[in-house]
């Protein structure tokens, strides 16, 4: 490589973007190249002015001010919300349901100042939904994520609800059938324990059990059919039991639970 | 919601919870509002279209389509930026005021290192293009793909020119020692 | 003088070159795979780029002249590996049996790394700070230096673990079916905790509180699971095993 090469690649030297053999012919250029190296010095010297430039903080204001916009916004949504559910109706109609709406906003103000652990309690409420709808649309927006971990904190999400509807469970069945890795099948498969009250969640348990092969995720369907006490799913566990690949950590398991179901 | 990344806060937006969007407000207006002073070097102007940057992301929240959140909310702030920079050409009368502002506000700032000063007036004279690309690579520590997604080009493209611009800015940094 | 350390670094040069590693830049790439039947062992370095060390890796004299051909798929590294960018995706697989050499990588600290299928061998993993999933067969596992998350899981190895800071960036999970599972981390780490052994012993030195034991509640099984808050709570830790003991050390 001759001086104009060399000083074509400095910067990548600099920032360590080079593959080692190009690093080993650079470093062995500068040695015995003045004019490089002192290219290189002023290339750092630069580098280290733009290093030690601090960071200005902004004005206590821009936040005020972003706040206060954002609540507009909200308000703004909320409103088009009302009003998009009404569409193309008359417009007098419309400016009659504001108006009302309005009216029980600021009757609903003097009734809360009266009122104010009822109102309260109702916000809470209010958040609670919130939060809920929230953590569902994570849940569905994460578990097919390509990281492994991320698919884990979908199904945690999913296991902190108090009733999750068909989508969610569906969504958890399939994990803890297909996942790529394990252990997001055996959290799938622990967060639908919670949720067997629902006949899908229950009859997917069973079916888990028939056609597993990994002796952990064995070991986790036997005891949540136990503790579940589903009994439908005693063939299966009997079948392990004959079967001699099943390891014995895994017969144990089905021996210790077998007796709680029939 | 502080464990939740950037995208999966942006697409909770973009759903409607625009409360997400302080969290975002949190981790990017300092790193705007920064890029905008060194290219505008006017505080003033720079908060304002920071403020105005994060009010398009939440006007907008439906264009987010699932993308590097940080190269979406930097396209929104160049856009804005160049529209301000086309308005101040045409009332070249108020780019005086700017040029006057700026110079007076370094006189407060007394203590402002020399060095530092070199470097502004060095990134002063690369035109606004290369400017850019160094603040955004250099001063940012974008990396040169998502520069490249921001400004619509290769990676490629971006890293030759913004090594030019490097040279041309240590050029002109030296000449001014 | 000046011309013996000239020859000394020409030297030098030529040997690290002649070692024969495989480099190849990790420009754009945000995640590595690696599939190998033989054990694995992966170090973060300053480059971005990934570094295969040759080993000594070499054809026979008989081979001259000759292209090695491999059941999984073609050699384009020279060392036996097969390696291709898709992406954001970097594919790594070694394509020798399971009784070769231990692969040795190394890689840019901050990209992820998938582990596939190390059979016989262990896997060892040092100085990360992203996120690692790997699942083996019979080898045991050992991460040292890292943040997390980790998501991995043994059938009948051990798992060790040595975190100088959880990242409370997404949840870990470390699963293994019969053997050990030992974690170190600080003492002042915010996490969910969740232990979890069928048949095993949890021994630690972190201060659980036990939850008040339910006399109504019907012992079913020999599950024993612990779930805990430790640092008022944090990033969710999983650690589950079969017949293993769990240990959990502070750092």
């Amino acid at each position: 490589m001759n001086c104009k090469q060399i000083e074509n690649q400095l910067i990548d030297y600099l920032d360590k973007n080079l593959d080692i053999s190009t690093y080993q012919k650079i470093d062995l250029h500068l040695k015995s190249c003045e004019n490089c190296t002192i290219a290189l010095q002023e290339l750092k010297s630069v580098f280290k002015a733009i290093n030690e430039t601090p960071e200005e903080i902004p004005d206590n204001s821009l936040k005020v001010n972003f706040e206060e916009m954002l609540q507009k916004e909200k308000v703004a949504l909320e409103s088009s919300k009302v009003v998009s559910l009404h569409g193309k109706k008359n417009i007098w109609k419309t400016a009659l349901q504001i108006a009302a709406t309005i009216t029980l906003i600021v009757s609903a103000y003097f009734y809360g100042k009266t009122q104010q652990d009822e109102s309260f309690s109702q916000e809470i409420a209010v958040l609670e939904k919130e939060k809920k709808e929230m953590k569902q649309t994570m849940t569905i927006s994460l578990i097919e994520n390509e990281s492994a971990s991320k698919r884990l904190q979908a199904v945690n999400y999913a296991e902190e609800f108090e009733q999750p509807g068909n989508e969610i469970l569906k969504a958890l069945i399939n994990k803890m059938h297909h996942d790529d890795h394990i252990n997001v099948r055996l959290a799938a498969a622990e967060a639908l324990a919670k949720f067997s009250n629902s006949e899908m969640v229950r009859n997917a348990l069973i079916n888990a059990l028939e056609r597993e092969q990994d002796p952990s995720m064995q070991i986790e369907l036997i005891q949540i059919l136990v503790s579940i006490e589903e009994k439908r799913a005693v063939p299966s566990m009997e079948k392990l039991l004959q079967n001699e690949e099943t390891p014995s950590y895994v017969r144990d398991q089905v021996k210790i639970g077998l007796p709680n179901l029939i | 919601m502080k464990n939740l990344t950037d995208e999966e806060l942006m697409i909770l937006v973009s759903n409607g919870n625009l409360d997400m969007m302080s969290v975002l407000f949190e981790r990017y207006h300092t790193r705007i509002f920064n890029f905008l002073l060194k290219m505008t070097r006017d505080r003033d102007v720079s908060q304002d279209i920071t403020q105005e940057v994060f009010y398009k992301a939440i006007k907008y929240r439906a264009s987010y389509k699932k993308g590097k959140f940080s190269s979406w909310i930097y396209t929104i702030a160049r856009n804005i930026f160049s529209d301000h920079y086309q308005k101040q050409k045409v009332a070249a009368q108020r780019l005086d005021d700017i040029e006057y502002k700026t110079e007076s506000e370094d006189t407060y700032t007394a203590e402002k290192s020399e060095i530092k000063e070199q470097l502004d007036r060095a990134l002063e004279q690369l035109n606004e293009s290369d400017r850019e690309l160094v603040i955004m690579n250099r001063y940012q520590k974008i990396k040169y793909q998502e520069i490249a997604e921001i400004t619509n080009s290769t990676a490629g493209a971006v890293k030759t020119k913004v090594h030019r611009a490097i040279h041309k800015l240590k050029d002109y940094y030296l000449q001014n020692t | 003088m000046k011309n013996i350390t000239l020859i000394l670094l020409i030297c030098i040069t030529s040997w690290s070159l002649n070692a024969q590693d495989y480099t190849q830049s990790l420009q754009g790439v945000k995640k590595v795979k690696i599939t190998s039947a033989s054990g694995v062992k992966i170090k973060a370095h300053d480059k971005n780029e990934l570094r295969i060390i040759s080993n000594g890796h070499k054809a026979p004299e008989k081979a001259r002249g000759l292209k090695a051909v491999y059941a999984g798929g073609s050699d384009n590294t020279g060392l036996g590996m097969y390696v291709k960018k898709e992406g954001e995706l970097l594919i790594l697989k070694n394509l020798k049996n399971m009784h070769s050499k231990v692969l040795e990588v190394f890689l840019p600290k901050n990209v992820n790394i998938k582990v596939e299928r190390s059979n016989l061998g262990d896997l060892v993993v040092t100085g990360f700070s992203s996120e690692i999933e790997a699942i083996t067969n019979v080898g045991d596992m050992t991460f040292r230096d890292v943040t997390g998350p980790i998501v991995a899981k043994t059938a009948t190895g051990e798992i060790n673990i040595v975190f100088n800071k959880v990242s409370q960036s997404s949840p870990i999970s470390l699963v293994s079916a019969t053997g050990a599972i030992d974690v170190s981390m600080p003492a002042g780490t915010p996490t969910n905790l969740e232990l979890k052994t069928t048949m095993g012993d949890i021994f630690t030195d972190f201060e659980i509180k036990f939850p008040i034991e339910d006399d109504n509640m019907k012992i079913v099984s020999g599950k024993r699971a612990i779930k805990t808050k430790l640092n008022n709570g944090g990033v969710e830790i999983s650690l589950r095993s079969s017949t293993g003991n769990i240990y959990l050390r502070k750092k």
